[in-house]
């Protein structure tokens, strides 16, 4: 049997399924962390403008991945823990944005600014009360967890049960054509993947040429020797935790307004994909995790163009031969244990 | 292809062989525990059997007593009773004693204290009176021969009923010692058929030539080559060591010491080169055929550089983990803790226990090994070595750390363990007193060659060593 | 004294046996399961103990198995897995289907289901043999989210997105026809056997190895562990713990629906064992009380907490936050301090009053 014979009832039982779901009491303590099958992605047939316009479609997906997982990577690199709160606490960023938008009387551009402060505020004291009084290891990570069910739980304590929605900065398309192909992309998405794409370059540049990001890089490398030389690591996780919670409160804000969606799990296929990116480019390097965020939307674009339904599922199986088969990643580097 | 399936093969008859010959190491073991098993078993049964006699004989004992001493007797019971019941009160009052004298002052304190002991003699005096006149009896008249007699017989009796106990128990050990023990040897008749069957094909399968191979040598290095991505570690070194003597192995940071100890023990491949091994049965190998875990199998056991020990178990555990190589309970009998499984740990228990009573730290052994002492954690590590029964023990900078004392005490065990336990040690260490004391033949190299081989003499005088470590001029 | 005077003896021969009981490894968990049968029968026969709170205890000793079986992975051989709440998820299917089609025994659809883990186990590990670490995590987590989707599409043995619902309770011995009440106890007895398999585990060469490998690969190779071996059991046994756990869960549930078994479910098991600190039973059970049991059995009696249901969620990380951070070793932590705490209160208040011990 064709296989597009088959799909359409398959995608409305999807739908069913979907809305089940949200009609579903959320006791899950993790609910967040759950995966939900793309409902978005729609089948079309493989030819080079569908591609390229699914791609384009896609890429504010590009730079809310990419910023997300280069706030992670920078956290990763400075406290050597995989940050699973980083989609919860840029959560709060959107939720503050569109309370200042909607009770405080903000504009929809000072509203990102005050969301992004606070959460630069947020991850700052969460290193300096919590992450850094645990020894390390598992005690780390278990805190990011438990920093999402106190999250989870919180955001409807703090900003209420009324639903928030979010603008968009810029509205409709911009069409153009290339090679003779009539192409299309929202205003609005494009102005998210160039302000992710700014915000990333200036933290590179800053990793490179400032005195912050020497300290970064150092602390990165070997702590005890970076404090002896007179770095303040101390101060220096905590901005990395504050910026990388910046970043995520941005990644949140821009997302929210391509979506026009705030709720608590609306950065949970985020997260997943992000440890992916985070994987794929490398976790040892600074500029890989950026690189894997920019190709797992373009796979998985051209994976929903073979089958919608398990887009996802291959997507993962993929990633998991390329990590069996390089454990380092795209761009990472291998270290060798002396016996 | 063809040389992986033999290599397979090889592996495969190998692990035979050294299976049947560890069930078999652990067979004739077993009986000890088993032995001292039955003694623990045989000592609480007789001590359980001595009460019921003694409860049986007291009342007699009692009865052939004359009036009066039997009141005594009594009185004196019931008083050591009553101490012991009154122990704490009398300790209370002490140390109340003791806290309060610092707040009411001296005079007060012991006021208080001689009033509560007061008291406490007068509640023991009422005491001695109930008794007093519960048993009164004053007659001194001895009791009827009759009783004492019935004492006598009784006594007698039970004294005969104990001993005729104590020997059907022992003859009971002894049968089934000597039927365990003639089960065990069964068993290891059979085993030892299997043995032999997988000896005989390794000697044949063996392809490692017999000449060049020294009838004393147990480690024959030949022209071994380890190369890491161009740099030479080790270039062209051939090393024999020979049974029972201490071989050291020194050179100057980075000379490539530690990646001929990997080379040997397969952590690392070599690129080139024979590492030729008589192993514990007399047969010739060749390592590198070897799995890095098959290794200690064969008789080779090492200790790491940096101290390498596992952290969430005690010590006794560590020297148990030390001997993983010779559990052969399968993986069910693990699982449900089958008697075999008991046994195979009582005896390895038996032997670690034995080990660190010999290197003077049996104190720790149930401590953790986090926070103790570096020259405790060396010896650890030492005795962790020698619980697999090795043929060779390699050592990786063992004195690293320590200081003079310590060395010297390690040296002295070094050269003890040689010669009680069988076996030849191979050693790189940067500490040359000890070197020159300990070894019988030193081996330098330098950048992956070598420079020198012999005596420790032979060494210290040789020119090339000497530009080596001192540099040219 | 007299020859014959048997005080001394007799304190000798039976010394402090109340003691010796309590010294016993299994003392504690014989404790818990009276203590939780007792709870069951008082669901049972009186109205003191709500069907909630019953339901929330077999679950949380159904999740405890599983629970048990990451527990050594995890802290055992270091091994991070986020596919439990899958294999769950693959017991209960299997087991499920089975139940509809045969009426045997139940210790039969354990079996059935322990084989099938073994095999699952060993592709698993078999798979994940070169990851480690987070690498293992994220495999862990795409075998996870496969299994998930096979088991969301429609299909007839998942029954697709509705699950499995209406799965007949087990006979026990071809006798007893249990209920949802009765299988109460079958949980409690199979959970028992289990943390008695596990401390053999812990306390035997298989144990030490996988500690051995967890602290440093080269020594464990140069002890003679084989790695290969010992990973793919550590995977064999959390996957059999994981699917007998799904095979307790349909027989005492009888339904099973696909959107359970999510990485959610794994990462709460995680934090279950992460919070005991141990691989023993111990920590794993008190981790998951902690995570699964308190709000239900607990604090929905609480009537602030009934009124705020996210109230409890969030005093439930705030006590994860909380726990971790005073005791960075978990539960097991805890309890032993607290342990030596009111020993030590106990010992110094003796001190106090009665002064050092004659000897």
């Amino acid at each position: 049997m064709p296989r597009h014979c088959k799909a359409p009832a398959a995608k409305s039982e999807l739908a069913r399924l979907t809305a089940a779901k949200r009609l579903k009491p959320e006791r899950g303590l993790l609910e967040v962390l759950d995966f939900r099958l793309e409902k978005s992605i729609t089948k079309g047939e493989i030819d080079l403008q569908n591609a390229i316009q699914l791609i384009l479609n896609s890429i504010f997906q590009i730079g809310v991945l990419a910023l997300t997982t280069v706030g992670m990577s920078l956290t990763f690199k400075t406290v050597y823990v995989v940050n699973f709160a980083q989609a919860i606490t840029s959560t709060v960023g959107a939720f503050m944005a569109a309370f200042l938008l909607r009770d405080a009387g903000f504009n929809a551009w000072t509203s990102m600014l005050g969301g992004v402060a606070i959460c630069f505020f947020l991850g700052y004291i969460m290193d300096n009360v919590i992450i850094r009084n645990i020894a390390g290891g598992s005690g780390r990570i278990m805190i990011t967890i438990g920093l999402i069910v106190l999250i989870t739980a919180a955001i409807p304590l703090v900003f209420g049960l009324n639903p928030f929605t979010f603008p968009r900065y810029f509205m409709g398309n911009l069409n153009f054509s290339f090679l003779g192909m009539d192409l299309y992309v929202s205003a609005n998405a494009l102005f998210v993947f160039l302000l992710s794409a700014v915000v990333i370059g200036i933290i590179f540049l800053a990793l490179r040429f400032t005195k912050w990001g020497l300290g970064v890089r150092g602390t990165a490398s070997n702590k005890v020797v970076a404090s002896m030389m007179g770095v303040n690591t101390d101060l220096m996780t905590a901005l990395s935790w504050g910026i990388s919670s910046a970043c995520g409160a941005l990644a949140a804000v821009l997302y929210a307004s391509q979506t026009s969606l705030v709720s608590v799990t609306m950065l949970a296929t985020v997260l997943a994909n992000s440890l992916l990116a985070f994987i794929v480019g490398g976790y040892n390097s600074f500029y890989g995790p950026a690189i894997g965020a920019a190709l797992i939307p373009v796979l998985l674009v051209f994976l929903a163009m073979i089958d919608g339904l398990w887009a996802n599922g291959m997507m993962y199986i993929l990633v998991m031969l390329f990590i069996l088969v390089r454990p380092t990643g795209l761009f990472g580097t291998k270290t060798r244990k002396k016996v | 292809m063809a040389l992986m399936n033999r290599n397979g093969a090889f592996k495969r008859i190998v692990g035979k062989r050294d299976k049947a010959y560890v069930q078999m190491e652990f067979n004739r073991n077993r009986v000890i525990v088993a032995d001292a098993k039955l003694d623990k078993k045989h000592e609480k049964i007789l001590r359980k059997q001595t009460l019921v006699a003694r409860k049986r004989l007291y009342p007699l004992e009692l009865a052939a007593l004359s009036e009066a001493e039997r009141s005594a007797a009594l009185i004196e019971r019931g008083m050591r009773a009553f101490d012991f019941k009154h122990s704490l009160r009398r300790r209370a009052v002490k140390q109340t004693y003791l806290n309060t004298v610092g707040k009411l002052g001296e005079a007060k304190a012991a006021e208080n204290r001689d009033a509560a002991n007061a008291l406490l003699e007068t509640r023991r005096a009422e005491y001695e009176n109930t008794l007093k006149t519960r048993f009164k009896g004053a007659d001194k008249t001895p009791a009827p021969k009759e009783s004492a007699a019935l004492y006598e017989q009784a006594s007698k009796q039970e004294e005969a009923r104990l001993s005729e106990l104590t020997e059907t128990l022992s003859r009971g050990k002894q049968s089934a010692l000597n039927s365990l023990k003639a089960k065990l040897d069964a068993k290891n008749e059979k085993l030892r058929v299997r043995f032999d069957s997988a000896d005989k094909q390794i000697n044949a399968m063996s392809k490692v030539d017999k000449a060049s191979f020294g009838d004393e040598s147990v480690l024959n290095i030949q022209n071994l080559k380890m190369y890491f991505s161009g740099i030479k570690a080790v270039d062209d070194l051939s090393i024999d060591v020979r049974k029972g003597e201490i071989f050291g192995l020194i050179g100057p940071n980075g000379a490539g010491k530690t990646t001929v100890f990997n080379c040997i023990t397969q952590f690392y491949k070599p690129n080139d080169g024979k590492i030729y091994y008589r192993d514990r049965f007399g047969s010739l190998v060749n390592l590198v055929d070897y799995n890095t875990h098959d290794i200690i199998k064969a008789g080779i056991s090492r200790t790491f550089q940096n101290v390498e020990l596992v952290y969430f178990l005690s010590v006794i555990e560590n020297l148990l983990l030390g001997a993983h190589s010779i559990f052969s309970t399968g993986l069910a009998g693990q699982l449900l803790h089958s008697k075999t499984y008991k046994d195979e740990e009582a005896v390895c228990r038996v032997r670690a226990m034995e080990l660190l009573d010999r290197l003077g730290i049996a104190a720790y052994a149930q401590s953790y090994p986090l926070g103790l002492p570096y020259g405790v954690l060396k010896k650890i590590e030492l005795a962790r070595t020698l619980m697999s029964n090795p043929k060779v023990i390699i050592l990786d900078e063992p004195a690293a750390g320590l200081n003079e004392a310590e060395t010297q005490e390690l040296g002295e065990i070094i050269l003890s363990i040689r010669d009680d336990f069988d076996c030849t040690v191979f050693l790189v260490e940067h500490d040359m007193n000890l070197v020159m004391g300990i070894c019988d033949r030193v081996c330098a190299i330098s950048f992956g060659k070598m420079l020198a081989i012999g005596t420790p003499v032979e060494i210290q005088n040789n020119p090339k060593v000497q530009e080596a470590y001192l540099g040219v001029g | 004294m007299l020859k014959n005077d048997y005080e001394a003896l007799a304190k000798e021969c039976r010394p402090h046996y109340l003691k010796r009981i309590a010294r016993h490894p299994f003392f504690g968990y014989i404790v818990l399961m009276i203590l939780l049968i007792i709870v069951q029968l008082l669901h049972m026969f009186t109205d003191l103990i709500s069907m909630t709170v019953s339901q929330a205890i077999n679950t949380t000793m159904i999740l405890a198995v599983a629970a048990l079986g990451l527990g050594i992975l995890l802290m055992m051989s270091g091994l991070l897995s986020l596919g439990t709440g899958s294999f769950i998820g693959l017991g209960t299917y299997i087991a499920g289907n089975l139940l509809k089609l045969l009426d045997l025994p139940f210790v039969f659809y354990l079996a059935v289901v322990a084989v099938a883990g073994v095999i699952i186990g060993v592709v698993v590990g078999v798979i994940s043999l070169r990851a480690k670490g987070i690498h293992l995590m994220i495999v862990t987590m795409a075998l996870s989210y496969i299994m998930y989707t096979m088991f969301v599409l429609p299909n007839p043995f998942t029954g697709g997105p509705s699950g499995l619902t209406q799965v007949p309770f087990p006979t026990l011995l071809f006798l007893f026809k249990t209920n949802r009440e009765t299988m109460y106890f079958v949980v409690l007895a199979v959970t028992f056997l289990l943390i008695i398999l596990t401390l053999n585990v812990i306390n035997s060469t298989i144990g030490r190895a996988m500690l051995g490998m967890s602290q440093s690969e080269s020594l464990a190779q140069a002890m003679g562990i084989h790695l290969l071996k010992y990973r793919v059991l550590a995977f064999v046994i959390a996957t059999v713990y994981a699917m007998v756990s799904g095979a307790l869960y349909i027989a005492s549930i009888a339904s099973s629906s696909p959107y359970t078994w999510t990485t959610t479910l794994a990462m709460n098991i995680l934090v279950a064992v992460i919070i005991g600190g141990t691989a023993k039973p111990v920590g794993v059970i008190a981790g998951s009380f902690l995570m699964f049991c308190l709000d239900l059995a607990i604090l929905d009696n609480i009537p602030f907490f009934a009124n705020n249901p996210t109230a409890a969620v969030f005093f439930m990380g705030f006590l994860i936050i909380l726990i971790v951070m005073k005791y960075p070793g978990g539960l097991m932590w805890m309890l032993t301090s607290l342990k030596q705490k009111t020993q030590t209160f106990f010992y110094m208040r003796r001190l106090k009053k009665y002064g050092p011990d004659e000897s």
